[in-house]
């Protein structure tokens, strides 16, 4: 049986289709749901297999990155939590999860060092770190673009769980490219693992967390 | 029913009567209506101490607003800080206006209540200390500053509705209806019509025909923005441009046209059940005046136009051009300080496109700058869009009476006011600085939202018909609409129900707004339930505000009263137009005199280039802003969004190459493919605009079939930027530019399927050079059959197929060198269908590894670009031939034993070896070892230095 995937939709959200398609490339049944719909309880967060936040600008970056959609979603992702969902969020899915706390209060994500947006082909370096979603992609290293303004992870990154660093130029100017949570369940990475959506790097890491 | 005469009668009563729609989002004077109170919360940034975010709440009542849940939220708390009290010292604190809604607002409501907090209005400002004063960015037709503490009463637009004016123009003489019509009448100063008397004229015989004591001020402008050359394309109409480039293509019937200049976009039959549509936009006069405003709302107006064409389309990539007043001579010194500089537009543009292209999430495939000197008073801004679509909602519907007219999204406004009659006018002092109110708020939050809720609407089959809100607003989007419906055309639009975003505006205002944001839509009686109800998902703003009437007239009314809508409902309330459709038809055309310009008979001499100066000369090449590294643009835009693109603007090992030919896989699962070029030199275009456009065409088209798509697979859109009168020879030029592309199109069975016109190519007395941009698209049905352009591997052989032209003349290095030239050369037209069919037979023999069109730069640029994508090296036998840019051929990389084979069976291909590609990073020529590095320090830092 396949796994259920929720991607989530908020006004904003961009790229909800390619997310969608990479995630059913990898043999998944991704479906899209929207923000509203979980906020009014038609959906419950929790029905689902994984739940995978997509890029874009949710509620146009008002106020700051991901913020929005955090402030929202604050009493319902906690259950994600508790159900021992794997959750998963790039580029602005990164950011709300960010918000939202999931790796902790003194760390965040802020502006590229270069201060402009940055859309080009990137590698990223897998290493060993408790995350469900690259176990066993140690030491592999996977091409897949940088399309953001504000993905330099600062703070307190010492202690963070890495799960991949820059192996080409950073776009942003951290070396840490994706970081996951204490016990690895919530990944979150700036980079698009989506483009193209079959591309084969990013096909192993959602094939990865499809298995676990 | 009511008359024009009776409207004005009644308008002094209308004025009396309360609004109670349109008010609901305004106060007329919050202190005395109900108290309201505005509380700030100040954030400042470790990272720029010197500049702080304020976010401003209004609340009704005047208790204290508990910020501390607010900061606790919207405070990052690893870079930022709550500001309890302002620093001392001097500040500029920058804010959106009154009149004006904070984009950010609807976000800021959603979350304060979200978190209980209960705000009626929000808006954000900021607040720069010491030298972050210096570069603030202040935009006064929207932003209000502040050098002390500000003491806001309410942030929500205040004021109240003015009247409708009315004028009998049979009491007013030639020279009062010409102040009318320019915006220098006492009683309508800054409102230019850009009507003629003799457009006057026919106003006032309409006026006596209709036996009408005197007509609207909606009237006026109502004609005033359907008569403008933006909307009505007089002068291409009077010679007859439009027809011979339609005929062109009703002749060629390629069996892959679904429509052509009847919708906002060209369709052409993709594979399966797809269609794609293609449109691009100029938007010049406001990407001039504001380059910020103008070059948003550019890319924003040509996603809607594809949004909104057919029954709704998905946008799957954008196209960015723009030329700016060269960089390299100050052929105007005069402009420093009147003109904005070429590098603030250049600077502002990429800001504009990435910040609104990026929001969209609609990959940007081809981009590029390019420069010449007669874009210094008015630039050239280029934007397109290509869309995915369904066969069977290609076409728009027919409406039929009792149809229900929708507008959704963005709210209307001040802004986007006169957007059709400014952009038909020339720029000067007196329209840059007084009604320049035609720039718009881009917000592409608005606009991506509607990218699937209009894909939702149409697949569940609830609109009619649909149309994007461009120039001349309700009086051109829901106009033509209705002018589409049953039994001759009708529609009846109640402006009071209007959702706004600014307080007082006028009737004419609200018929007048234009905005890349909005939307009209005719949605089939049975259904507004069910597409209110997909809005609504959406969180997309929608109002009913008409109804189809099919009574043959145009017709709209001020009624706040009049909510319950129906197709033969009276005209009530304040009538602000009431008139058959057919007058709109009867726009007085201008008197054009065709002057052929005098036979040039000056000669240029170009140096000779020897192995002494080739290496300068190629610095001279690789240096030009037209041909430099422009990364530092390129990467600020989203390329690889949708997951579909196969090659953008970039390529090449460290993606700074920019390609000729975007290539795009947009349904996903299928390797269908769809491919974009386009081709404009503007040096070219000075030497001779003509065989310059023909230049043009033949490089779009080769640069597609040179990749392996089949020439009757290729379609084009045209987009013309001409001088106004002020050049006597700007007619002969755009004339003799559509009839040679007319012919070639014909010839080549690649129909133009969309296109437009701008003739207002003057600014600050400054003439462009009779220009137009070739974009081609096209389709395989296989990505990986397609030819690229990377260099495969070494020992390959590079071989130049085509013309093979000796001048210099419209070239880079003419540019360089300040030696534009004289003569022009040019493939023969009759040549060119054979030549493409047999360059098609060859690139999908199997024989060519990569391929790329020899134009800007020519051969010498191609094999540097070769070099810096691949890695390898050149050795070359040419010199002297490196240079002239010879429009329509295109240079091969094929195996080095299948060169012999190509040489011979191809002979009637020109073909000629170039060179053979090496194993190391080295450009050879003549057995001369080139610095690469001076080359590339050109190529490389040229940009950066034009734009920094």
């Amino acid at each position: 049986m396949k796994k259920r995937v929720t991607i989530l939709f908020a006004p904003g959200t961009n790229c909800h289709t390619e997310t969608i398609k990479a995630f059913n490339q990898a043999d998944a049944d991704a479906r899209l749901v929207f923000l509203d719909d979980i906020l009014k309880g038609r959906i419950a967060i929790t029905d689902c297999d994984i739940f995978f936040v997509p890029g874009g600008f949710s509620f146009g970056d008002h106020i700051n990155t991901g913020t929005v959609v955090a402030i929202l979603l604050r009493d319902f992702f906690p259950l994600l939590l508790e159900a021992g969902i794997p959750v998963g969020g790039e580029c602005n899915g990164f950011q709300i999860l960010m918000r939202a706390g999931f790796f902790g209060h003194d760390v965040t994500l802020t502006e590229n060092v270069s201060g402009v947006f940055c859309s080009r082909p990137v590698l990223h370096r897998v290493i060993a770190s408790p995350c469900i979603w690259t176990a066993g992609l140690e030491g592999r290293v996977f091409g897949f673009p940088s399309a953001h303004h504000g993905g330099r992870i600062v703070g307190n990154t010492d202690r963070l769980n890495v799960v991949m660093t820059y192996e080409s130029l950073s776009p942003n100017g951290s070396r840490i490219a994706a970081i996951c949570s204490e016990n690895g369940q919530v990944f979150g990475i700036m980079d698009h693992m989506t483009r193209p959506y079959d591309n084969p790097d990013g096909q192993f890491i959602f094939q990865n967390v499809l298995k676990a | 029913m009511l008359t024009l005469g009776d409207s004005a009668k009644i308008i002094d009563q209308q004025k009396k009567k309360k609004s109670n729609i349109n008010n609901k989002i305004y106060s007329k004077n919050p202190r005395k209506e109900n108290k309201v109170a505005v509380f700030r919360l100040a954030i400042g940034s470790h990272s720029h101490p010197d500049v702080f975010k304020i976010f401003n709440f209004e609340t009704e009542g005047s208790l204290p607003l508990n910020t501390q849940i607010i900061a606790d939220h919207f405070i990052d708390s690893v870079t930022e800080y709550s500001v309890k009290e302002m620093p001392p010292g001097k500040f500029l604190e920058v804010i959106y206006h009154n009149g004006v809604i904070d984009p950010c607002q609807e976000s800021i409501l959603t979350a304060c209540e979200s978190l209980g907090v209960p705000v009626i209005a929000a808006k954000v400002s900021k607040r720069y200390y010491s030298n972050a004063q210096d570069d603030v960015y202040v935009n006064k037709m929207v932003h209000i500053t502040f050098t002390s503490e500000p003491a806001l009463e309410t942030l929500r637009p205040r004021g109240s509705r003015k009247g409708m004016q009315v004028f009998d123009l049979t009491a007013m003489s030639d020279n009062e209806l010409i102040a009318l019509g320019n915006g220098t009448h006492d009683r309508r100063k800054g409102c230019d019509l850009a009507l003629t008397l003799e457009d006057m004229e026919k106003l006032r015989e309409m006026q006596i025909r209709d036996k009408l004591p005197c007509v609207t001020d909606v009237f006026l402008e109502t004609f005033g923005a359907r008569w403008s050359d933006h909307c009505n394309h007089k002068k291409w109409r009077k010679l007859s441009l439009f027809r011979i480039l339609k005929d062109a293509t009703k002749r060629i019937r390629n069996s892959n046209l679904v429509s052509a200049f009847v919708d906002n976009a060209g369709v052409w039959k993709f594979f399966e059940k797809f269609v794609i549509a293609l449109k691009l936009e100029t938007h010049c006069s406001p990407s001039q005046m504001e380059p910020y405003g103008g070059q948003l709302t550019k890319l924003g107006g040509v996603l809607r136009d594809i949004i909104f064409c057919g029954l709704g389309f998905r946008p799957i990539l954008n196209i960015e051009m723009t030329a700016v007043g060269e960089f390299i001579r100050k052929k105007f010194p005069l402009l420093e300080g009147i003109a904005l500089s070429a590098r603030t537009i250049a600077r502002e543009t990429i800001r504009a496109i990435a910040d609104y292209g990026n929001p969209m999430g609609v990959p940007m495939a081809l981009a590029r700058m390019l420069s010449h000197f007669s874009f210094s008073g008015k630039v050239f801004a280029l934007g397109g869009t290509v869309g995915l679509g369904r066969e069977d909602c290609a076409l728009q519907g027919i409406p039929q009476k009792g149809d229900f007219v929708l507008m959704v999204g963005g709210r209307t406004g001040n802004d986007g006011l006169h957007g059709a009659t400014v952009s038909s006018g020339e720029i000067t002092e007196q329209t840059d600085s007084g009604d320049s109110c035609h720039v718009q708020i881009g917000n592409p939050f608005q606009e991506q939202k509607m990218v699937m809720a209009i894909e939702d609407l149409r697949d569940a089959g609830c609109p009619r018909r649909l149309n994007d809100f461009g120039a001349a607003g309700i009086v051109s989007a829901i106009a033509e609409m209705g002018e589409q419906a049953e039994g001759g055309g009708g529609v009846l639009v109640n402006l009071a129900l209007v959702p706004l975003k600014c307080a007082g505006l006028e009737n004419w205002q609200i018929a007048l707004s234009e905005s890349q944001e909005r939307g009209g839509i005719i949605i089939i009686r049975e259904k507004l339930d069910e597409a209110i109800e997909i809005l609504r998902r959406h969180q997309l703003e929608y109002a009913v505000v008409g109804i189809v009437t099919c009574n043959g007239r145009f017709q709209m009314i001020y009624d706040p009263d009049a909510t319950d809508l129906h197709s033969d409902m009276p005209l009530s309330g304040e009538i602000c137009l009431d008139v058959p459709y057919v007058y709109f038809d009867e726009c007085p055309l201008p008197q054009i005199e065709i002057i052929e310009p005098p036979v040039r008979t000056d000669t240029v001499d170009f140096p000779e280039i020897t192995l002494d100066n080739v290496e300068e000369m190629a610095v001279q090449v690789t240096s030009h802003f037209d041909a430099c590294n422009q990364e530092q643009a390129t990467t600020q835009y989203d390329g690889t969004v949708i997951g579909t693109n196969v090659q953008g603007s970039l390529y090449g090992r460290d993606y700074n190459v920019t390609s000729h030919l975007a290539v795009s896989r947009p349904v996903y699962g299928r390797p269908y493919a769809v491919t974009i070029s386009q081709s404009f030199s503007p040096w070219q275009f000075e030497v001779n605009p003509q065989l310059a456009a023909r230049n043009a065409m033949i490089d779009a088209i080769i640069t597609q079939v040179a990749s392996g798509i089949r020439r009757t697979d290729v379609c084009e859109a045209d987009n013309f930027y001409t001088p106004t009168q002020l050049d006597p020879y700007a007619y002969y030029w755009l004339v003799k530019q559509v009839q040679e592309i007319a012919a070639l199109s014909e010839l080549t069975e690649t129909p133009f399927v969309s296109g437009k016109d701008s003739s207002s190519g003057t600014g600050f007395g400054v003439n462009v050079v009779p220009s137009v941009v070739i974009t081609a698209m096209g389709k395989i049905s296989d990505y990986r059959n397609l030819i690229m352009h990377l260099w495969q591997k070494p020992c390959s052989t590079l071989i130049a197929v085509g013309p093979q032209f000796k001048t210099l003349s419209g070239s880079i290095l003419s540019s360089s060198l300040g030696l534009t030239g004289t003569i022009l050369e040019s493939m023969p037209r009759e040549e060119v269908r054979e030549y493409l069919d047999r360059l098609y037979q060859l690139v999908t023999s199997g024989k060519v590894l990569s391929s790329v069109p020899i134009n800007r730069g020519g051969i010498l640029l191609r094999l540097f670009e070769g070099i810096i994508a691949s890695g390898f090296g050149v050795k070359t036998p040419l010199c002297q031939e490196l240079f002239p840019e010879s429009y329509g051929a295109a240079l091969l990389e094929v195996p080095s034993s299948a060169a012999g084979y190509i040489l011979t069976n191809y002979a009637d291909l020109n073909p000629r070896i170039v060179g053979e590609i090496v194993d190391y990073r080295s450009l050879t020529v003549c057995g001369r070892n080139i610095d690469l590095n001076l080359l590339f320090n050109g190529w490389n830092t040229t940009f950066q230095k034009a734009v920094a």
